[in-house]
């Protein structure tokens, strides 16, 4: 990342860069990235977010609490700790946020707690997903403004941030995040509403359908926290019964989940793959055709010790992405689109001159994007498509790069001297209310 | 030993001072050698010249670096950005010395709080990145002037505000004001949009200065305004029909580009190919006769000319290593070639040239012979070689003649020809006219023959033709003086008989 300030290595501390070389000005600004997954926080001018926090958080009832009835855990090791009633939740739904009260308090933990630092003091940037509705951004700039007090305060679209961290002002911006895998045309760093798409085929939608996958192979997903030993085994039938560890209580199935999520997490990125090619996935993977060329297996031990080889069967996930009918848990309602669809869809919204701009300038971001070789089938399910005009797909090699893209843009934008003029302060804000972000950030 | 090097110096021209100056360093190298610090005198005489195999390290921090002038101190401190309405306040910090240099008044130390009051004042006129707020100018528009030009049953004020608005607003980004826009009930597209706002723009520059007297500037920025609509839309219909080609297209045009490539790279190679072959085929044109070249004196004189001309083309021309042979036989079939071509230049030359010269042998014709060789060779076929009958003669084309012309000549020149004029003027027509090429292409003596004989019935079929036409002329002016005079008749009647009689005769002929 060439782009962000700090990575300008090249010039001696002592030394100070030429200005409108660098373009960047410090005003030592927040840069906070909200997602369904986690929420990443972080100081603006640095190339990876300084904190990452699970969005989901886990709720201890108390009945005496007057506010949220319960005692608020925030945090990777709160949450992933055994407490007796601890329920897991999550403030986001359908990628924007949902329950203001925790989102607020995650936000202020993230800063106030993981950054260490006062937020009345410094300029707050937060992304927010293109869907986002009106409602929620004025509420968001209220928390702003009433809650944080901060002095100065801005609402970027996380495509736009995404195509800035990967130093285009124009690009298509395909985001595979956690609850919702997006598609966004970004022009000269502005969206464009017409030609977004988005769907829930994404990272969550992975651990389901391998946590269905698994249910159905007969797998016990005993999550490791409630294992005292393991015996590895490969005969599912002669499993050895298992040794859990007894803590008094039966901890909530939410957070069995959520414990459960770990390890299909681990399973996905050790074992999961994208089939390269578009369209060439044998249908009925248990009757594979005679001419069918060998899958090299990858081998994953469970949790409870069972050891396992995964064929074909570990591009079976990843396979929905793309062709959602092969979902090994069927799809309940409308099938929705796959990826690549998804794209065209959106390409055909556009004006016809832009249309092979776009289509030179895809972006591919975010956690899900990490799955072996789906940017190989994106660029096949693509040319397919569109045989005629160019499609390059611009991925960052870095994997934090990718996992916080919508972050590095809101720092590159944060630090940036020419944005200075774009923040919403709490002078404009007291005049106008909190419909000013509708007036300034469109 | 030093004087052979010298010498070879010598020879090859290196200047014999210029290697000197290499033998000093060396000497050098050896003195330099200085015993390390960490071993006595008597312990470093004992290892000789060599190095120490084992290095000697000293345990010691580095030096600290030594850095060019003092460290600049930096100072957080805060500015107002002048781009903006508010007056919000961030901070960022700022060289010490650069803030001396800017703000002038921010030197004499004190807390950070005092001096960032004074500096304030001086820094907002020069905030760097203030001067990226650019804003288009958009036209505006008058209530007036909307009222007299730019009325639109389509497009009310109300629309066409909105429109200016977002034009305002997103600084004439087509595609993103078309996807922003939504007026109640109108359904644009990027089109409507652009047409609309393009001849708002026009008919306001019109209203406000005629046309006529608008400046170069205006008058260009006035028909760069110019929006034509239909096309737009079907430029943009054709641009999507080109994204979405099937693949069969794709490769056909592929296709047809890598041949495009294939025809363009060979083209520069055709261009040197034909340009021989026109040096090839460019011979000497001669405008003058061609008696000076019929005696075997003359044509070797050509021979000599055209070897010479040929020799100078040659150097020029880049020939391919296979046809110099050829070229060199060249000398001998050119004089015949030039001879020929003098006479006429559209001629294929393997057929009529080459031919009588290689052939002669066998080709005894009473035009063409050679002087000397095919005498010997007449003798040599009465004595050894059994005689031939008549019809083998006629088979291998040999012919016997009482007394032969010296020299080398065509068989065609020595054709009797007709010498008149009118022959020689019309004959071309007429042989065309009959399919009969001007020059034989196979001008054997039977031909040859054959082809005088032709000449001869038609210059005497053209020479009564003439005739005729004469009489008829005659005729004609006897009966317009007839018309005049009655008593000339018994005259001319005469004459009219005498043109029957003449004019039956071709006929009978033809």
């Amino acid at each position: 990342m060439a782009s962000t300030p700090q990575m300008s290595g090249v010039l001696p501390p002592t030394t100070k860069p030429a200005e409108l070389e660098y373009g960047g000005d410090e005003v030592s600004a927040l840069v906070l990235d909200p997602g369904t997954g986690t929420t990443r926080c972080g100081f603006a001018g640095e190339d990876t977010p300084k904190t990452c926090v699970p969005t989901s958080y886990g709720i201890v009832p108390d009945p005496e609490d007057q506010k949220y009835f319960g005692k608020l855990k925030i945090g990777e090791n709160p949450i992933n700790s055994v407490v007796e009633g601890m329920e897991i939740r999550n403030p986001m739904s359908d990628g924007v946020v949902e329950n203001w009260e925790v989102a607020t308090e995650i936000w202020r933990h993230c800063i106030e707690y993981r950054l260490s630092s006062r937020i009345e003091e410094h300029p707050l940037l937060v992304t927010e997903p293109i869907w986002n509705p009106l409602k929620k951004r004025e509420k968001t700039t209220e928390i702003v403004f009433e809650d944080f007090n901060a002095p100065a305060y801005f609402l970027v679209k996380s495509a736009v941030c995404e195509s800035f961290a990967n130093s285009k002002p124009s690009a298509l911006v395909v985001d595979m995040g956690h609850a919702y895998t997006s598609v966004t045309p970004v022009i000269d760093g502005i969206p464009l509403r017409k030609g977004s798409e988005r769907t829930s085929l994404a990272g969550q939608h992975l651990t389901n359908q391998l946590r269905h996958q698994f249910s159905e192979l007969g797998i016990r997903m005993a999550p490791w926290l409630t294992l005292k030993s393991k015996t590895p085994y490969t005969d599912l039938a002669a499993a050895p019964p298992l040794r859990t560890k007894d803590f008094g209580f039966q901890p909530h199935q939410s957070f069995l989940d959520l414990q459960q999520d770990r390890f299909i997490h681990e399973f996905k990125e050790c074992v999961s793959e994208t089939w390269p090619e578009a369209k060439t996935f044998p249908a009925d993977i248990n009757n594979l055709p005679d001419n069918f060329r060998g899958i090299a297996d990858k081998a994953f031990e469970f949790p409870d010790g069972y050891q396992r080889r995964f064929g074909i069967d570990r591009f079976l996930a990843p396979e929905s992405l793309f062709n959602p009918s092969v979902s090994p848990k069927a799809i309940t309602g409308d099938l929705p689109k796959g990826i690549a669809e998804m794209i065209k869809d959106s390409i055909d919204h556009l004006d016809a001159d832009i249309r092979a701009n776009m289509l030179n300038n895809i972006i591919v971001v975010g956690g899900t994007s990490l799955l072996y070789r789906i940017n190989e089938r994106l660029n096949h399910e693509l040319m397919t498509m569109f045989p005629g005009p160019r499609v390059k797909i611009h991925s960052p090699g870095q994997i934090p790069e990718r996992k916080y893209s919508a972050w590095l843009g809101g720092s590159i934008l944060a630090s940036c001297g020419a944005f200075h003029q774009l923040w919403i302060s709490k002078q404009e804000y007291d005049e106008v209310g909190a419909n000013i972000i509708e007036r300034r950030a469109k | 030993m030093s004087g052979t090097v010298t010498d070879v110096r010598d020879v090859l021209g290196i200047d014999p001072g210029a290697l000197e100056p290499r033998q000093p360093p060396l000497k050098k190298q050896r003195t330099v050698e200085k015993r390390p610090d960490g071993i006595t005198r008597e312990l470093y005489a004992l290892l000789g010249e060599n190095a120490p195999p084992v290095a000697v390290v000293e345990h010691r921090f580095k030096d600290k670096p030594k850095f060019l002038g003092s460290v600049a101190p930096w100072r957080e401190q805060t500015f107002k950005n002048p781009a903006r309405k508010d007056g919000l306040e961030l901070r960022h910090w700022v060289r010490q010395s650069s803030l001396q240099e800017g703000g002038g008044a921010g030197g004499s130390g004190g807390v950070d709080g005092e001096q960032d009051g004074e500096v304030q004042q001086a820094l907002p006129l020069d905030y760097q990145f203030a001067r990226f707020n650019i804003k288009i100018n958009v036209l505006e528009y008058s209530d007036a002037e909307y009222d007299a030009v730019l009325k639109d049953d389509d497009w009310s004020r109300q629309e066409t505000d909105y429109l200016f608005n977002l034009i305002r607003d997103y600084d004439l980004r087509w595609v993103v004001i078309a996807d922003r826009y939504e007026f109640e009930g109108k359904d644009r597209t990027m089109e409507d949009l652009k047409a609309r706002y393009y001849s708002v723009c026009r008919n306001v520059m019109e209203m406000r200065t005629p046309v006529t007297m608008m400046s170069a500037e205006e008058g260009a920025l006035y028909s760069a305004m110019h929006y034509n609509k239909e096309q737009e839309v079907e430029r943009k219909r054709i641009v999507q029909m080109q994204l979405y080609r099937t693949p069969a297209e794709v490769e056909h045009e592929q296709h047809l580009i890598a041949e495009l490539r294939r025809i363009h790279d060979s083209h520069q190679q055709l261009l040197e190919e034909r340009e021989e072959l026109f040096n090839r085929l460019d011979y000497p044109q001669s405008t003058g006769s061609i008696t000076a070249y019929q005696g075997s004196q003359g044509l070797a004189t050509l021979a000599q000319n055209i070897l010479n001309s040929d020799r100078n083309k040659k150097r020029k021309s880049i020939v391919a290593p296979s046809g110099q042979p050829a070229e060199k036989e060249e000398p001998v079939k050119a004089p015949p070639a030039a001879a020929v071509a003098a006479a006429s230049p559209a001629i294929s030359r393997q057929g009529s040239i080459a031919e009588p010269a290689r052939a002669h042998g066998h080709q005894r014709t009473e035009s063409t012979a050679s002087a000397s060789a095919p005498t010997p060779l007449k003798d040599k076929n009465k004595s050894n070689i059994k005689q031939l009958s008549k019809a083998e003669e006629t088979q291998y084309n040999l012919s016997h003649h009482e007394k032969l012309q010296p020299g080398v000549f065509f068989r065609t020149m020595k054709m009797n020809l007709p010498k008149a004029n009118s022959f020689i003027n019309k004959s071309p027509a007429i042989m065309a006219e009959l399919n009969i090429p001007q020059i034989l292409s196979m001008p054997t003596s039977k031909t040859c023959a054959k082809y005088e004989v032709l000449a001869k019935e038609i210059a005497a079929l053209m020479d009564i033709r003439k005739q005729l036409e004469k009489v008829e002329q005659e005729t004609k002016i006897f009966k317009a003086q007839e018309a005049m005079g009655a008593d000339r008749s018994k005259r001319s009647a005469s004459v009219l008989s005498d043109v029957s009689r003449s004019s039956k005769r071709p006929k009978k002929e033809k």
